[in-house]
C-alpha cells in the first residue's frame, strides 16, 4: 500500500531525528523513595474518624454514668426539660426565676468530668492537627525543593494583596525572580556533584563502621534522606540532544 | 525468588567463543547477566542497583518515547513513568525473555496509556501543502529529519490510539506480528485485523486530507 511506504519513508528520515538528552535516574529514585514511603493519608483519615468515635463514645459514657448515678440529672442534659421547667415556672409566677440552687457534690463531680473531657478534645485536636500539618508540610517543602521554577509564581501570589501590587508589576517582578532564581539554579547546579561527593562519603564511611546488617539498615535510611538533597531538574532550555 | 535460574544462563566468554557466537552475542548475554544481578540486588534493597539499570538503559527508553510524543517536558516524564512503573513490578518480571524486551513491553503500555489520555485533546493539526510535497519528491536520506517526524506524528495524531500503535509498531519499527502481539498483550489475531483496520483508516485519512498517493 502506497500510504504504508509513505508512513515508511517518513519514519525513516524521522529516525535520523535529534532526541533530547536527559538523565531521569535521580527523578526516578526520589519518586520510587516516595512511593515507599507509608502513606500517612489513610491512617490519618482513621485516626481522625477513630478520635471522633471515642470522644462521641465519652461525652455518651459520661452521661449514662450520670444519669445512673443520679436520675434527677437528666433534666441539665435535656434542653426540652430545660424550655419545660421555664416555661411552667414563669407561667406560674413571672417575677419568680426557678431556683436551680448551689452546687451539691454530684455537680462539682460532673464539672470535673467535664474539665477531664475538655483535656481530652484538647490533646486530640493537637495530636491530629499536628500530626496533619507535619505531613502537609513535608509535601510542600519536598514540592518546593523539587519545583524551583514554580517560586516566583508563589511569592508573587503571597506578597500581592499585601503590598498592592497591580499586574504589570507583578509581570515584571516575575521577571526578575525568574532570572534571579535561574541564576541560583546554575549555582546549585555547579556544586550538586560536590554535594553528591560529600553525602556519598558520609554514606560509605558510617556504613564503614557498622556490621553489614546494620551498614544495610543504614543506607536506607540515609537514602531515603536525600530527597532532602535531591538535585534540581534539568533546565528547559538546555535539553541538550543527542543523534538518534 | 524469581530469578531462579540466572547462574544457568551465565555463559564465559571463553565457552561463547568456542561455540562460534559472535560479539555482539557476547556483549548482549554480558549486558543480560549484568541486568540479571542488578535487578537482583535491586530487590535485596540495594538501590544503587537499579541506578545502574537506568543508566544502561534510559537512552534506548527516551528514543522510543520520543516516538510517542514531541513534547519534551512529557517526553521526560514519560521516560520516568516508565522506570516507576518498572520498579514497582520489577518483582513479577521472571527472567524468561532479557530484562530489554520486558521494558520495551512497558514502554509500549506507558506510551500507549499517554495515547489514550490525549486522545479527548486531539487537534486537527494541518500539514504545511509544501511539507507534504516534499514528502513525494524527496528522498528519504534528504528530508529534513525533523520535519519528517513533525508529520508523522502530526499524521499519526489523526487516528485512534489503537490504529496509532499497531502502525507504529508494524510499519515503523518494523516488528513481526509475533513481537507486536508480545508488546501490546493482544492475540496475533487481533494484530492482524488491527493493523489491516488502521491501514484502512489510514487510507481514508489520506483520502478525506485531499492528500494524492
Amino acid at each position: 500500500m502506497r500510504e504504508i511506504e509513505i508512513l515508511q519513508k517518513l519514519a525513516k528520515a524521522a529516525s535520523r531525528e535529534e532526541h533530547p538528552q536527559m538523565d531521569v535516574s535521580r527523578t526516578v529514585m526520589a519518586a520510587i523513595l516516595q512511593l515507599e514511603e507509608p502513606n500517612m493519608g489513610p491512617l490519618l483519615w482513621i485516626a481522625g474518624v477513630a478520635s471522633a468515635c471515642a470522644l462521641t463514645a465519652c461525652v455518651l459514657g459520661v452521661q449514662a454514668l450520670d444519669l445512673w448515678i443520679d436520675p434527677s440529672l437528666i433534666n441539665p442534659f435535656s434542653l426540652a426539660a430545660w424550655g419545660d421547667i421555664m416555661n411552667d415556672t414563669i407561667s406560674r409566677n413571672p417575677d419568680t426565676l426557678p431556683d436551680i440552687g448551689s452546687p451539691g457534690p454530684t455537680t462539682k463531680k460532673r464539672r470535673w468530668r467535664v474539665v477531664l473531657l475538655g483535656i481530652l478534645i484538647l490533646v486530640c485536636g493537637i495530636a491530629i492537627g499536628a500530626g496533619g500539618t507535619a505531613v502537609i508540610m513535608r509535601h510542600m517543602i519536598l514540592h518546593a525543593i523539587q519545583h524551583p521554577e514554580k517560586a516566583p509564581q508563589r511569592i508573587i501570589d503571597r506578597v500581592r494583596g499585601k503590598l498592592g501590587i497591580s499586574d504589570d508589576q507583578a509581570a515584571r517582578i516575575k521577571a526578575i525572580l525568574s532570572e534571579r532564581q535561574k541564576a541560583i539554579q546554575a549555582l546549585r547546579r555547579q556544586v550538586q556533584p560536590q554535594i553528591e561527593n560529600e553525602l556519598n562519603q558520609a554514606r560509605e564511611d558510617v556504613a564503614a563502621l557498622l556490621n553489614p546488617e546494620q551498614a544495610e539498615k543504614w543506607r536506607r535510611r540515609f537514602d531515603k534522606m536525600r530527597i532532602w538533597f535531591s538535585a534540581l531538574p534539568p533546565e528547559n532550555n538546555s535539553d541538550k540532544t543527542k543523534k538518534n | 525468588m524469581y530469578l531462579i535460574g540466572i547462574e544457568e544462563r551465565v555463559i564465559t566468554d571463553a565457552a561463547l567463543q568456542q561455540t562460534g557466537i559472535g560479539e555482539d552475542d557476547i556483549q548482549g548475554r554480558e549486558s543480560t547477566f549484568r541486568d540479571l544481578e542488578d535487578i537482583r540486588l535491586t530487590l535485596a534493597g540495594d538501590g544503587t542497583a537499579y541506578a545502574r539499570l537506568m543508566e544502561r538503559h534510559q537512552e534506548k527508553v527516551a528514543i522510543r518515547m520520543w516516538r510517542f510524543t514531541r513534547n519534551t517536558s512529557a517526553h521526560r516524564e514519560l521516560v520516568q513513568d516508565v522506570f516507576v512503573e518498572t520498579y514497582t513490578s520489577l518483582r513479577t518480571y521472571k527472567a524468561k525473555a532479557p530484562f530489554e524486551h520486558w521494558l520495551a513491553k512497558i514502554s509500549t503500555a506507558v506510551g500507549y496509556r499517554y495515547w489514550r489520555r490525549k486522545t479527548r485533546e486531539r487537534l486537527n493539526l494541518m500539514i504545511p501543502i509544501e511539507d507534504w510535497d516534499q514528502v513525494f519528491v524527496m528522498e528519504p536520506d534528504s528530508l529534513d529529519p525533523e520535519r519528517a517526524a513533525r508529520i508523522l506524528h502530526t499524521l499519526m495524531e489523526q487516528l485512534p490510539p489503537r490504529d496509532r500503535l499497531v502502525l507504529m509498531l508494524r510499519y515503523i519499527e518494523n516488528r513481526s506480528t509475533e513481537e507486536t502481539a508480545e508488546l501490546t498483550g493482544w492475540t496475533q489475531t487481533m494484530v492482524k485485523v488491527q493493523a489491516w483496520r488502521a491501514r484502512s483508516k489510514l487510507k481514508r485519512l489520506f483520502e478525506t486530507s485531499g492528500l494524492e498517493v
